[in-house]
This record gives structure tokens, sequence and C-alpha cells, in this order.
């Protein structure tokens, strides 16, 4: 079968070298030779964790897992070697709480209530028994802007009404092999049913109280049932109670989201009230009752969001004439100053806390760390936060988190250190894959450094084999080059006016086959008759390329 | 997205509390306007750990923060026994029964009406769901302790549980015209109360039986109708929005079926026809002073109500259910003597008092008497004086409001992205208060335009 496959594939003529992958993808067959599946970075400041000090290391991650982190290893034979400049290496972001990776089923439209005040559970958004594993989307685009955005992690929540259900722990890759962890936390909001009842917040509390009491009643009846059930009538549990079982016995984690502070503080007051295990998440600006918060000893999600100064315009002229209005400024800037300083409050209040991006723009994250840490949260109780503090909460701290021997390889790679300075990704490994990162350092036109006229050979180290070909640069105008990119099966892709930046070159662009589109992006560096850089294939990562040249133009 | 934000613009009410908190207060020479104790003039009162310690004359100052009272009235803190503020959800709309939901989860303490009824000397209010149901939520007493971030803070400790009951057109008109359910009718209100209650009777006999071992299974849980056992047990009072008086003469028979005697009659508009029969019940009343016609079932009303219900002995109050009235129920009270000529003492019951006892707090609240609770306000003029203006209030023994300590800005919060707060420079529609959030079905517009309902 794989050989028919691989002269099916020759006949054909597909374009470089992706075609395997794509048939692997469609077509079961008993057993796909294994890749190694094994990366060594070396030579990147490796900073383990916000407690340790960071040191120029190696790092060797197999199957997903670090196989060895120190100064001085050796690349094993079978890894594919990513040598890193002066790059800083980190464990991957968490994000506490995000709906990427989920698709929430759409309500069922046929769905009514006769009753408003006695909906089905669904109409009232009380679908506990939901799973997001069920509703996972590898394809989802949110997963991918989370990765770039030097997320590695995420706690995924299916959205809905007050009790959307399971929440699942999965990796950035959008992959089949999703899974961080098969901890499944509950998920839960202030939120109502509209015309349906519960409507209001004081509604949704209440139902809350119902429902944990049902459900610890419903238990106790199942088990003095299941103990002895001659002559007692059969349990009727509902899913939704029976849901709610682990939230009601406090063995499930419940994770609620608030995002404003009396919400913070109904939610503890409905944790204390019930005595469920909870962590908040979506939390705005707490300074106020950070005290309460601490000594209440309940962790948080912070929302990854800061005070937006832009958001209204001054009118000068009236400052000096309305008196009124400028005092009412004044108590606005004064606002805004202290909730800038927030996390750094709460901080120093060893109040535990990760960050969410739910309902935020992830590729602001670093843009908005920074802001904290200039208001005073330390550049240790950022990375903590992001990173070890967040895996604490959410329960995967023994498996990720902190870069060591044995925890999964989800690390990032930054150009510059993250908690200093504006930095960008240069590769994220998650799931046992890596990606390199598009961000250009300096995609702005530079000007062309070196001439790469001529025709070049071209490696491309993908898990199964090494596929080669050949690449054509014509120098259409100054740094501006025409690009033929031609597979071994001798295929070939034209490009056009692809610039040269500096000694960089990116060009991207789609391939089509049996209606399967894939983006295929080059990433280069030339230096003098080699390039090298990677190549990212559509969902099937990203690949270390080699080239030479072959010869000059005539 | 709304982003709240919080700065401690409350500053200086902050160094107020750390002034006065701890402290002692001795507040000297005033005029004592006691409620059960008459008038004492020149007569000093000391405030320690949050109640009242001593009255009389030339006490000792000792480490006491002393406040100058000569020329100024003293009375107890102002209670409002039927109001809205201080609360994010009033209504829950979408079922006409909701004895479960309690307004009390959902306290907001940085409603600035809270400051302003400090401003209007008062210190106590019954933060009531809306009547929107004819069973609506339960309801908490609330101490006005502005300067507190946890909404816990505002919840007056140990007062009795108290719930939301309905009349006429509201829910009628909600449920009945809005949604096409029960009830549609004055006869169908009467029904949700006995389905209910009847409801709860047997909820409450299995529960018994099964708790004792008679049963081998009990029913299934029901917050809602945990609650309305309670009432039966007399564990909840019930305030009950009413204005005709054939509707409250069928609640008291609804009531007597059941066994339950602990009621308040809200508005009560037509109280004064069958103020003998609220008497012999038991039942009290909360009411306006004149303010009627807002809608058809509130048209045959007088302003001589409170004195009517007062001189037949039914223990009355006049509330405000609104954030603009509250600030100003001393004047409220003083209309009882142009219509009704109470006196002096029985027109300020009805504001301290009366609704101390309608919400069950007498014996903590509402005269001024040794180990009460150090509610005060201070007035300068007598309170029933068109001139009188409220100077300090306090709580608890600490000083909540300071006519001198006043900003232009008192707000507990700001919005850091909000232009520019919303009472500044915009006028929004004055909301009904009392149906907040419920929104009726279209061609009935006209409800969310009118000024007042309730």
């Amino acid at each position: 079968m794989y050989h028919l496959l691989k002269k099916t594939r020759q006949a054909i003529g597909f374009v470089l070298f992706f075609t395997p992958l794509i048939l692997i993808g469609q077509v079961d067959y008993d057993k796909v030779p294994d890749p190694s599946n094994c990366y060594y970075l070396s030579g990147g400041i490796i900073h383990e964790s916000a407690t340790k000090t960071p040191y120029v290391g190696n790092i060797t991650i197999r199957n997903g897992i670090i196989e060895k982190i120190d100064r001085s290893h050796k690349a094993p034979f079978d890894a594919t070697v990513i040598t890193l400049d002066s790059s800083h290496v980190y464990p991957g972001f968490i994000d506490m709480l995000s709906h990427a990776g989920v698709k929430t089923p759409e309500v069922n439209k046929d769905l009514k209530a006769k009753f408003p005040g006695m909906p089905p559970d669904e109409l009232a958004g009380i679908t506990p028994y939901r799973r997001s594993k069920d509703a996972y989307d590898p394809k989802s685009g949110q997963l991918a802007k989370l990765r770039a955005a030097g997320f590695t992690t995420v706690h995924a929540a299916l959205e809905g009404g007050m009790l959307t259900g399971e929440t699942m722990l999965i990796n950035t890759a959008g992959t089949d092999a999703y899974l961080v962890s098969d901890t499944e936390h509950m998920y839960a909001q202030f939120k109502g049913a509209g015309q349906y009842y519960p409507s209001t917040i004081i509604a949704v509390i209440a139902k809350w109280k119902d429902l944990v009491k049902q459900a610890r009643q419903d238990k106790t009846y199942l088990n003095s049932y299941r103990a002895a059930s001659s002559g007692m009538e059969r349990p009727e549990i509902s899913k939704s109670s029976e849901a709610l079982f682990d939230v009601a016995d406090k063995k499930q984690r419940v994770f609620f989201k608030t995002h404003k502070m009396l919400n913070v503080y109904r939610a503890i007051s409905l944790r204390n009230e019930l005595d469920l295990d909870m962590v908040l998440t979506h939390v705005p600006e707490v300074h106020a009752m950070a005290d309460k918060i601490a000594s209440e000893n309940i962790g948080l999600a912070l929302a990854l969001q800061i005070v937006d100064t832009t958001k209204y315009t001054v009118d000068s002229s009236r400052l000096e004439m309305d008196e009124e209005y400028s005092a009412l400024l004044r108590a606005q800037r004064s606002s805004m100053n202290m909730d800038a300083k927030n996390a750094a409050i709460l901080a120093e209040k060893n109040i535990s806390f990760g960050f969410s991006t739910e309902g935020n723009d992830p590729s602001k994250a670093q843009e908005i760390i920074l802001q904290m840490i200039d208001n005073g949260l330390s550049k240790e109780e950022a990375f903590d936060a992001l990173t070890m503090q967040a895996a604490r909460l959410l329960h995967i701290d023994k498996v990720t988190g902190s870069l060591q021997n044995g925890k999964l390889g989800q690390l990032v790679v930054f150009d510059k250190e993250y908690f200093s300075e504006k930095a960008s990704l240069e590769y994220a490994i998650t799931g046992g894959q890596l990606f390199e990162l598009e961000t250009k350092k300096e995609s702005s036109s530079s000007e062309a450094t070196v001439d790469i006229a001529g025709t070049w050979s071209y490696e491309i180290g993908t898990p199964d084999q090494v596929r080669k070909g050949t690449i054509i640069f014509n120098e259409a105008s100054k740094g501006v080059y025409d690009v033929e990119i031609i597979s071994e099966g001798g295929n070939s892709e034209k490009l056009s006016a692809i610039n040269l930046n500096g000694d960089a070159m990116s060009f991207d662009y789609e391939y089509t086959e049996d209606g399967f589109t894939m983006e295929i992006g080059f990433d280069i560096k030339f230096e003098e008759e080699k390039f090298k850089g990677n190549v990212a294939a559509g969902e099937f990562g990203s690949f270390p390329v080699d080239g030479s040249l072959l010869k000059k133009p005539e | 997205m709304k982003r709240v934000t919080y700065i401690y613009i409350g500053l200086l009410l902050l160094t107020m509390q750390g002034l006065y908190g701890q402290k002692d207060i001795l507040i000297k020479n005033g005029t004592l306007i006691t409620i059960t104790d008459g008038i004492k003039e020149n007569t000093d009162i000391l405030l320690r750990n949050g109640k009242i310690s001593a009255m009389g004359e030339d006490l000792a100052e000792g480490n006491a923060e002393v406040i100058d009272a000569e020329g100024l009235f003293v009375m107890p803190g102002i209670i409002d026994a039927h109001s809205h503020i201080g609360i994010d959800a009033v209504n829950e709309p979408t079922n006409p029964v909701t004895a479960e939901v309690f307004v009390g989860d959902a306290i907001d303490p940085y409603d600035i009406a809270l400051y302003r009824a400090l401003a209007g000397g008062v210190t106590i209010s019954h933060a009531m769901h809306g009547s929107a149901n004819a069973i609506g939520g339960q309801c908490e007493t609330i101490k006005h302790r502005w300067g507190e971030w946890d909404p816990e803070a505002f919840k007056m400790e140990g007062a009795p549980r108290t719930i939301k009951f309905a009349l006429g057109e509201n829910p009628m008109r909600v449920h009945g015209e809005g949604k096409n359910v029960a009830p549609r009718t004055r006869m169908g209100i009467e029904q949700e109360f006995r389905r209910s209650f009847a409801a709860a009777k047997k909820y409450r006999t299995d529960r018994n039986a099964f708790a004792s071992g008679k049963i081998k299974k009990g029913p299934d849980y029901s917050y809602r109708l945990e609650t309305l056992a309670d009432i039966l047990d007399g564990d909840i009072l019930i305030h009950c929005h009413s204005y005709r008086a054939d509707e409250i003469l069928m609640l008291m028979d609804v009531l007597s079926d059941f066994g339950v005697n602990k009621i308040c009659f809200q508005h009560v508009n037509e109280g004064f026809k069958i103020a003998p029969e609220l008497a012999e019940f038991g039942a009290m009343a909360s009411v306006f002073s004149d303010w009627w016609a807002y809608k058809f079932e509130v048209y045959y009303s007088t302003a001589y109500n409170a004195a009517i219900l007062t001189k037949n002995g039914v223990v009355t109050s006049i509330n405000s259910d609104d954030a603009g009235l509250i600030r100003h129920l001393y004047h409220e009270a003083a209309k009882t003597q142009r219509y009704g000529e109470l006196t002096d003492n029985e027109a300020l019951r009805l504001i301290t008092m009366n609704p101390a006892i309608q919400l069950g707090i007498e014996d903590r609240v509402g005269s001024l008497e040794v180990g009460k609770d150090a509610d005060i306000v201070i007035f300068e003029n007598h309170p029933l004086s068109i001139y009188a203006t409220p100077q300090t209030t306090i709580v608890d023994g600490i000083v909540r409001f300071d006519i001198n300590a006043d900003n232009n800005d008192m707000r507990m919060f700001i919005d850091a992205e909000e232009a520019l707060p919303a009472f500044y420079e915009t006028s929004e529609e004055h909301e009904d208060k009392c149906m907040q959030g419920v929104h009726l079905h279209e061609g009935h517009s006209h409800t969310h335009s009118h000024n007042h309902s309730h």
C-alpha cells in the first residue's frame, strides 16, 4: 500500500514534499514509520522557571517530552538541531481560560419553553454535562494566534450560559494529540438566559444553590439505593444533576467568570456558602479588594487587559473653563493609574494568579505584561503568573509550567528577554511539534545585502524523510526576485516579486490538491553560498530547510 | 466589554473612618428626639463600640471625639422599609413565583444612591425585590455603611429574612399580558399563592417524613419550595406590594388558611378603607405620603392614608421606593401633620420605630435607647421643619456622612474607561425601579416611558 502511494505520488508529481503527509491524513493504513520526533535546541539562554537563574544550555525534546536539559549535553544522533544564538527559551505560556479550540454547539432551534419560567436546561444555559473534548476544533484559528503569542497550553471552555460544561487542557498545536492533561474543570459564569429563567444574576445564584443541593441529595440517595435497593423507589436523576456530582463533592474545580469586581465578591460568597472549589477567571482590576482576596485564599486568572487611556479625547478648551469637567477627568486619570498597578498590588499580597485571554486579543499579551511590569509587577512575578502559577491553579504543574526533565516539551523561544523588552517569537514547541513563527524581525523593506541570483538546491528535513529540490532565484529588479521552486518529482511553483530583506527572504503560497489547501511558507537566511531556515507546512508543523548554491546565472 | 475600575476617591471618607471608626463619639448638648422616651433637651449621647452607651447631662468626654450639637436635633437614623437602592438586580420577571431568588446576593455597595440616602439621614433601607411576580424574591435589610467595599458588609447581621409578594396589575401585566401565562387576572394571582403554599406544605410534610425515616424517598430538593416552607414556618416576613382593598383582604384570607400571620403591606393606597381589618389581622402598612395615580389601580388614594391607618392602630411607616424620595423622608413624614394632624412623635415614628418593627429589627434600632445600635442623624432645624437639613449621619458609631466633608464627587469607584460619568451632562430617563428589569411585549412601550409606577 505504501509503495503504491509513493508511485502515485511520483506519477502525479505533487509539488514538493507534503503529499505523503496529506495522504497519511486521508488514508487509513496499518502503520506509518514513526518519525524520530526529536528536537535539540542548542545555545539558547534557558529560563527554566521564574525562580531559576537563566543559563546558556541545550534542550532535547523527544516525543513531546523534555529528555534532557542542561549546559552541555550533545545532540542525539537523530535530532533535528536548532541552533539558537542568544535567543531566550521559556516554558510555554499558559492561558488560564479561553474558548480557543472549542466549537460550541449551536442552540437547538426546535427547543421551546411553554413557560419561560421553566425552560429545559439547555435553554436555561445549564449544560454541565457538555464536554469541551466533544467540541474540540483543531482548525480553530485561535490556537495559532495563541501559539504566535507564546501560549502553548490553553484551558479551553465551551461558551454558553451559566454553566457551560467541562473544560479541557490542550496544547496549541492544533492536532489530534491535543491534550496536555485529562483533567476537566467546570466552567461557569454569571450569565442569565434572557427571556427564560434564570435571567438575572440573583436567579443565576439561586439556581446554583438549587443545583448543588439537588446534586448532593441525588448522590446521597443514589448511594443508599446502590447499597440496598429493595423496596426503594428508583432514583430519578437529571443529567445536569449527575454532571454536577463532582462539583458538589468539591472534587471538581469550578472556573467562574467574573468580569467585574462586584462579581468577584459574589463568586466568593457563593463558593463559601456552597463549599465549592473555585478559581475566578476574567478577573478585572480588583486591587481595592486585594486584602479580601488574600484572606479568602482564592486563585485568579486575571484578564489580560489593561486600561485603554486612548478611549476618549479630552476637550482641552473646556479644561480651563469647566472646573467640574476637569475634576472628573483628574479623578478618572488617577483611577487609571491605580488600575495599572493592579497586578503588582495583587502580587504584593501573595495572591495566586495567572492570566486568561478570554475576550481579549492574545497578540497584545506582551505589551500588556510589560505595562504591568512598568507599573510595579516584578519580572519574576509576571513570568511565574504566565507559567507555574497558572499550572498550579489548573492542576497541571506536574506536567508543564517549567522546563525540567520529564515535563512536557512545551516551550517558546524569543529573540530577546520577554519580560524586559519587546521580543519576537522565534519558535514554539507545543504538542511535540516545532513551529517557527512568521513574525518577521525586519519585515519592513531593508536593503538587500547579498546577491542570491542563481540556482540553488534545497533539503527539507521532515520526520519521515529528507525532501530535495531546486529553487531558482531570478533578480527582477534590485533586491526583488522571481522565485521558482521545483520539487524532486519535477513539479514547479512560480512566484514573482519577492523581496530580499537584508540577507533574509520569506515567501509563501497556497498549495491545493484534491480539494485540500495548505499554506506553505519559506523563511530563509542567506550566508555566502548557503541558506538556512524553516518551512512551515500548514497544520503539519514547521521543518528545517538547508540550501546551497549550484550555479550563478550565466 | 465594560470594565469598571476603582480608586480611592472616598479617601476622605476612609480617613473619617480612621478618625472615628474605633473611637467613641460624644454628641454634646443636642436636643434628643428619642421616639420612645420623649424629647431630652441639652443632653449628651455617647456612642461606644457601635452602640449607644449612655445618654445624660454632662457626660465625661474621655477620649471620645466630640460633636457639638448645641441647637441641633439628634434623632435615630431614618429607616426606609421599601427601597431598591444598593442592589444590582431588582426583578427576576421570568416566573410568577421566584421565592428562591435573593437580592442580598447582588448588593452594590458603590451605588451613589446609598451615599445620598445617608445625606438624607437614612441609615437603613429595606432593599427589595420588585413587583413583577406574585411571589418575588427575598429582600435584604441593609445598613448604609458607605465606604465599605465588601457587599457582605452592608447586610444587617441578624435582621429577619423578608420576601416580596405582589398583587394586582404588575404581575398580571408581566406574566398574563407579557408572556401569556398565568396569572392574567387578580383571581389568578390568588391561585398563585394558594398553589405555592399548598405545594410547600406537601413538600414540607414529605421532607420531614423522609428526615424522620417514615418514607424512604424524600421530595426532590427545591430551593423554591424550601423558601416557601420557611414562610409557612413563620421564618420569613412577607412584604406585599398592594393597592386595592379587595385584594388585600383576599391575601389576608389566604394567609389565614395557611396559618401565616406576619405581613406588612406595601403602598396600600386603599388601606384607609380597611384599616380596622388590617389592625385586627396584625398586618402592618408601609405607604407613600401623597403619591398616586401613576396607574389605574392607584387612583383611589388619599394623603390621609398614613394618619387613618395610624389612628386605627396599624403599625404604619412611610417609605420612598425611590432613590430621590429617600433623601427627604422627613419631609414625607411631616406631610402627615398637614394631612391628619399627627403629633411630632407619631409623624417621626413613621420613619423610625415603625419601619423597624416592620423589618423585625425594633430591638436594635428605631429609637434612641441605651444599648441600641448607634445609628444617628443630627439635624439642623427640627426634622419635621421644611428647613431641616441633616448634618451628620452615623451608622454603628461610624460617621458615614458629614455635610462639612462632602465633596462634589463622592463616588466609591470611577470607571477609568468611561468618557464621563453618566450623571454629568446626560440625563437618562428615570427608570421605573419597581418594575426594573421587566421588558413587556411590544405594544406596551408606554410602561417604559412613564415616570413612576410601583
